[in-house]
């Protein structure tokens, strides 16, 4: 079923219209959340608040594109999740951003660059980037996935993902350089 | 948690994040999968020879030595990557720029009679995986058969003169009449004489394979002819026969493509899917368009046919016959 069908059943608050989302995007929400609360149980409970969130928001609502709308629900409830249970473990979310940080340097962004400002380069520099290594990226960064995963979902070795987020990171790093967003 | 790079990554913009969402399983035949497949017939192939030629036939010791060492090298040496003086150029330059588009290697050479008019100077690029080294080289680009030159190009390389194909890379019809166009359908793609009529509710209950007909082929040519105008759409649920409707499936093939077992289907309800696009695609015609391709059918007549494999997946490559994987793999020439 088409999105814009599943918005039209859900302003005629057609319970069918939330069967549809979970059918279209069920998988995907489960995985993004599990990328990041880490556990079968506790990523169930974030797709389903998604649904229901979903429910709240449409109408008066019309998101499009319906799978980022649902993406960015899942992963809010996802890190909330993850708060709330102060996972410290180093899994999850935490290695994809660590090594980001660690390209970048947060740190020393953080003086003098708020993060809204730093998320708008990171969008901008992503323009610049192939498609397939922009949703490399992506699927790394935001979705928080597992490299091994990102190797079957491309048809990359593991290594060649290792590699080709590391040129990416690389060249973000160069282009933020570019951009003068570092102390001289 | 880094809190800051977070909120930083929120500011990712929805399209992206929706295209990550959406992208589909990329399943392309990598080099290593067809060298994988290459070096396990090979070291069969070795190993058969070497059997068949083993004992009474072979008396020198020394030589019989040879040949064990041959066959284990290539049974335990199974397929690491080539190193990058070791590849051929299209292994190197997978990814090529021209005229604003980005084609990507086939990992097919393209026969000196297949190659047709100079295109002009191109830019192609590769990556080292050894180095983790960018490389960037000159070619020249050429017409392949009839195929139109945005959709499949022919490279020639000077670094060893042979010259290979290359499709533009997530390429996607916007019409029939593009697709027939870009493929140069009726020259390019054959339609195969097997022809199976069965119900789209209960595909392998109710088979009918038809008799040869040559009626069929011709007529599906024309229906895609005379549709040019319907719009190519993703193969999904929506975009395809509603259960119950019958459906035409017709093998195709293309030998410049390296494409073989694809299929073309057609639904009494009035859609055309294919998998000769990478992802599967698919035309809504109508029902009145495809009303005389199945009132041949049954004038046709066929025998109950019993399917050996499922149906295939749109969304799959299929990995090519061994004819290309020996390509791949053939021998240097002597001149190297």
């Amino acid at each position: 079923m088409s999105d814009s069908e599943i918005i039209s059943l859900l302003f005629v608050r057609n319970e069918q219209g939330l069967k549809e989302a979970k059918e279209k995007y069920g998988k995907l929400l489960f995985s993004l959340s599990k990328n990041i609360v880490n556990s079968d149980e506790d990523a169930a409970e974030c797709e389903n608040d998604t649904y229901f969130a979903l429910w709240k928001s449409v109408p008066p609502k019309e998101p499009d594109p319906l799978s980022a709308f649902l993406c960015r629900i899942a992963k809010n409830l996802s890190l909330k999740r993850l708060r709330e249970k102060t996972a410290r473990k180093r899994t999850g979310i935490t290695i994809p951003l660590e090594e980001l940080d660690e390209a970048i340097g947060c740190d020393e962004l953080q003086r003098h660059l708020d993060s809204k400002r730093l998320g708008k380069l990171i969008d901008s520099f992503l323009d610049t980037l192939d498609s397939e290594n922009r949703r490399l990226f992506v699927k790394r960064y935001w979705f928080c996935c597992e490299t091994s995963v990102l190797a079957e979902e491309f048809g990359l070795s593991e290594n060649t993902v290792h590699k080709r987020l590391s040129r990416t990171r690389q060249k973000l790093k160069a282009y933020l350089v570019k951009e003068g967003v570092y102390d001289e | 948690m880094n809190e800051y790079l977070n909120d930083a990554l929120g500011e990712i913009s929805d399209e992206k994040i929706a295209e990550a969402a959406n992208g589909k399983k990329t399943k392309r035949v990598t080099f290593l999968k067809v060298a994988s497949v290459a070096c396990i017939v090979l070291a069969v192939a070795a190993a058969v020879v070497f059997m068949k030629a083993d004992k009474p036939k072979i008396k020198d010791e020394q030589t019989q030595n040879q040949a064990n060492l041959v066959v284990q090298t290539a049974a335990a040496e199974i397929c690491p990557e080539k190193k990058w003086d070791e590849k051929e150029s299209n292994e190197k330059y997978t990814e090529l720029s021209f005229n604003g588009k980005t084609y990507l290697s086939t990992g097919m050479k393209a026969g000196k009679t297949e190659i047709g008019t100079k295109l002009g100077p191109a830019k192609a690029k590769g990556f080292d995986s050894y180095t983790d080294k960018i490389y960037e080289t000159d070619c020249e680009v050429y017409t392949v058969g009839t195929f139109k030159s945005d959709f499949l190009v022919a490279v020639k390389f000077d670094t060893d003169g042979n010259t290979y194909s290359y499709k533009a890379e997530d390429w996607f019809p916007s019409d029939l009449k593009d697709f027939t166009d870009k493929l140069n359908f009726s020259e390019n793609i054959k339609i195969d004489s097997d022809i199976i009529l069965s119900s789209n509710s209960d595909v392998s209950a109710s088979q009918i394979k038809l008799h040869e007909n040559e009626a069929l082929p011709n007529t599906v040519y024309r229906l895609l002819e005379a549709c040019g105008k319907a719009k190519a759409l993703e193969y999904t649920s929506d975009n395809m026969a509603k259960d119950g409707e019958r459906i035409l499936e017709f093998g195709v093939s293309s030998p410049l493509l390296s494409r073989y077992s694809l299929f073309l289907t057609i639904s009494e309800d009035g859609y055309i899917m294919t998998n000769l696009v990478d992802v599967g695609v698919s035309f809504f015609v109508g029902k009145e368009a495809v009303k005389a391709l199945f009132e041949t059918a049954d004038k046709t007549g066929g025998v109950k046919y019993v399917p050996t494999t499922a149906l295939p997946n749109p969304s799959d490559v299929y990995m090519v016959d061994s004819i290309e994987v020996t390509e791949v793999y053939s021998e240097p020439s002597k001149e190297e």
